[in-house]
């Protein structure tokens, strides 16, 4: 396929969606976004917003690279891989203003290819009993386009949607080609969207081609296939290590930049049950270590979700379920999980919807939820800033997370669901 | 070129002047303020470890400055005497009961005058808002967050202007004199977005708090706030659940 027939096909699938006067008001609110957005940032966000920091890592990367983690260069501390400057680098040779109006072009344009690569893995693992023209799957993809988090993600100039996308098409490559070599493409595409942000990074165990099959009590697992995404998912993220031995600096500094610089202790409207426990030691004063409440969370939460991924009885694309957990996981249990951060689960729940069964009660537990981070959650973060003195805890995202994760679970785990019409 | 295509163009032609004209016109920022004349500021201290800051400053470390004769419980009232601003800084003079138990304040104790530069960037690099206690100021210019994240501050000092302005600092052992801290000590210091110190909190390894101090007026508006979250967040889960169960 020439890029010229995939261009027209991209097009064409368009039309046909511009046809749906619901994904043209999606449109046109994206389009009010990334104005509202662009008039923000020139009058209050100009050099306050994360795009600052990767628009200076990429200028650092390429005149001065062993000073990449030299805080003083930046608004924030600039923490990611090595390897993630490279993106900005094209935006750093240009005038700031200009690389940010283009730089959020381009997240318009993700936007839209990841509403397509969704649209593509919809059609194919909707159940039977969804209905089959795409009317539906045009709604739910203009509902993602008009997703509140879109607001924050413009504003602040961030690469969420770049890790959506990269999830999004590994997904797409490990759902529809089986040959070994896609296995590897798939995680290697995974592993690139580490590189950009580590928030994909707890996905790398739901790689795993493992499953106990609870009925016959015997462990399966894919060597050959397992080992293949291992290798293909850590290939990026290890390139690092070639950037890191060239140059030594580099390495004790985004060692002490992650582990030993500024302390992840004080209030912030995080979501997260780590950010919650640790606002809760604060406000009370109760002595505590952030690694250690960091360890058990993501120690305990990680391995229920790892458990229930492993011992789930059903087969159909268990790996959409296996990125879902990961992700739920990195939400609940990393400090700083901001609204933003829920446009890459988002795209995961809309197509799980169109999994499960169309009269589901488990969608009793994902759609509420889906809807909550979609449109209401950036409300509780403006009401955080009126209650944060007494009550500093942005619970109700927190709340949500732990519903979609326990329908997730359900869904995987129970034998034979009554509660379930027409079944599982 | 019918009307309504005509129509988007427009709008579209409009976006980008727009665009254009904001592109050019970054506001300046003037620093200011946000409190007037007369106008009181109390801070209250909820955890004061004394026998752990002998050991780790020395017996005289409440003998003289902000944190004179600090306990917990105590009370610190500063009343606004003047305020003034000049080309090159903001300084505001106060009147300051230092730390005392009971409400009936008495007359002050000190008139003191802080002052700030009106542009931060002009402070030197490596600079160091204060190397005696409390290390950090009790009130900044406005907007704060953006005040704090312009200083060139020395890297004891740690900047935190994504959410709330918050400065922290860690203080080596040996920092202040050969012998103290005879611990690393770190502090958190939080201001509302008033400029004031909000919330100032000094602990030991491990998160162990040796001091609090809390800025002691809470907004009207924090109370029905906290209660309405959580009010509604408890009837909109009873109502979701009522209404699954009737299915």
């Amino acid at each position: 396929m020439t890029f010229l027939s995939l261009f027209s096909r991209i097009f064409g699938k368009l039309k046909e969606f511009w046809k749906v006067k619901m994904f043209r008001f999606a449109i046109l609110t994206q389009m009010i976004y990334l104005t509202l957005s662009t008039i923000l940032f020139f009058l209050f966000f100009y050099q306050f917003n994360d795009f600052a920091i990767f628009y200076e890592s990429g200028r650092i990367f390429v005149t001065d690279i062993e000073n990449l983690y030299n805080q003083t260069n930046y608004i924030w501390d600039f923490r990611y891989f090595p390897l993630s400057a490279l993106f900005f680098i094209p935006f750093s040779f240009l005038n700031f203003g200009l690389a940010f109006i283009l730089f959020n072009g381009l997240n318009f344009i993700l936007n839209i290819l990841i509403c397509l690569i969704m649209y593509k893995i919809i059609k194919i693992v909707r159940g039977p009993d969804h209905e089959r023209d795409d009317n539906r799957i045009i709604m739910y993809l203009s509902f993602y386009l008009m997703g509140v988090p879109h607001i924050l993600n413009y504003v602040y100039g961030q690469i969420n949607l770049f890790v959506t996308f990269f999830i999004l098409t590994s997904l797409f490559i490990f759902l529809f080609y089986k040959k070994n070599s896609w296995q590897f493409v798939g995680s290697v595409i995974l592993g690139i969207s580490i590189i950009i942000k580590p928030t994909s990074l707890l996905l790398i165990p739901f790689l795993l081609i493992l499953h106990f099959d609870l009925e016959k009590r015997k462990l399966k697992i894919d060597f050959l296939k397992s080992i293949i995404r291992l290798v293909g998912v850590f290939l990026p993220v290890l390139s690092n290590f070639v950037l890191f031995l060239a140059f030594p600096k580099l390495w004790g500094d985004f060692l002490s930049t992650n582990f030993t610089g500024s302390n992840p202790v004080a209030l912030n409207y995080s979501f997260s049950l780590t950010k919650l426990i640790t606002n809760f030691c604060f406000l009370f004063n109760i002595p505590f270590n952030q690694l250690t409440i960091l360890v058990a969370s993501v120690g305990i939460i990680g391995g229920i979700g790892f458990f229930i991924f492993v011992l789930r009885r059903r087969a159909q694309s268990s790996i959409l379920y296996g990125y879902s957990i990961g992700i739920l996981i990195m939400l609940l249990t990393y400090y700083d999980s901001w609204n933003h951060h829920l446009l890459n689960l988002t795209p995961l729940m809309i197509i799980i919807i169109f999994t499960l069964p169309r009269h589901s009660k488990l969608l009793n537990y994902i759609k509420p939820s889906l809807f909550f981070f979609n449109f209401f959650d950036l409300i509780f973060v403006g009401i955080w800033f009126f209650t944060y003195p007494l009550f500093p805890f942005n619970f109700v995202g927190t709340f949500f997370l732990f519903l979609t994760f326990y329908g997730i679970s359900k869904y995987l785990i129970v034998k034979k669901m009554g509660s379930v019409k027409g079944g599982d | 070129m019918n009307i309504r295509t005509r129509n988007l163009y427009a709008c579209i032609f409009l976006i980008i002047i727009s665009l254009i004209g904001f592109a050019s016109n970054v506001i300046a920022l003037n620093y200011a303020f946000s409190f007037r004349t007369n106008e009181e500021l109390v801070w209250k201290c909820n955890v004061c470890d004394n026998n752990k800051m002998n050991n780790i400053f020395g017996e005289n470390w409440s003998s003289t400055g902000l944190f004179e004769d600090l306990s917990q419980g105590k009370k610190m009232k500063w009343q606004v005497n003047t305020t003034n601003v000049n080309s090159t800084s903001l300084s505001a003079t106060f009147n300051i009961w230092v730390w005392k138990n009971e409400d009936n304040w008495g007359s002050y104790d000190y008139i003191t005058e802080f002052s700030h530069l009106k542009d931060p960037s002009q402070y030197a690099s490596n600079y160091n808002l204060s190397i005696a206690f409390p290390f950090v100021p009790f009130w900044l210019p406005i907007p704060v967050s953006i005040y704090i994240g312009e200083l060139k501050l020395n890297s004891i000092y740690d900047v935190d202007n994504r959410v709330l302005p918050t400065i922290n600092v860690q203080i080596s052992k040996g920092f202040l004199e050969p012998s103290y801290p005879s611990e690393k000590v770190f502090i958190i210091a939080i201001y509302n977005y008033d400029g004031i110190l909000s919330s100032f909190k000094l602990y030991t390894s491990g998160n162990v708090v040796v001091i609090d101090i809390s800025f002691e007026s809470i907004p009207i508006y924090v109370l029905p706030a906290t209660l309405g979250l959580i009010g509604a967040f408890f009837i909109a889960i009873i109502i979701y659940v009522r209404k699954q169960t009737k299915k």
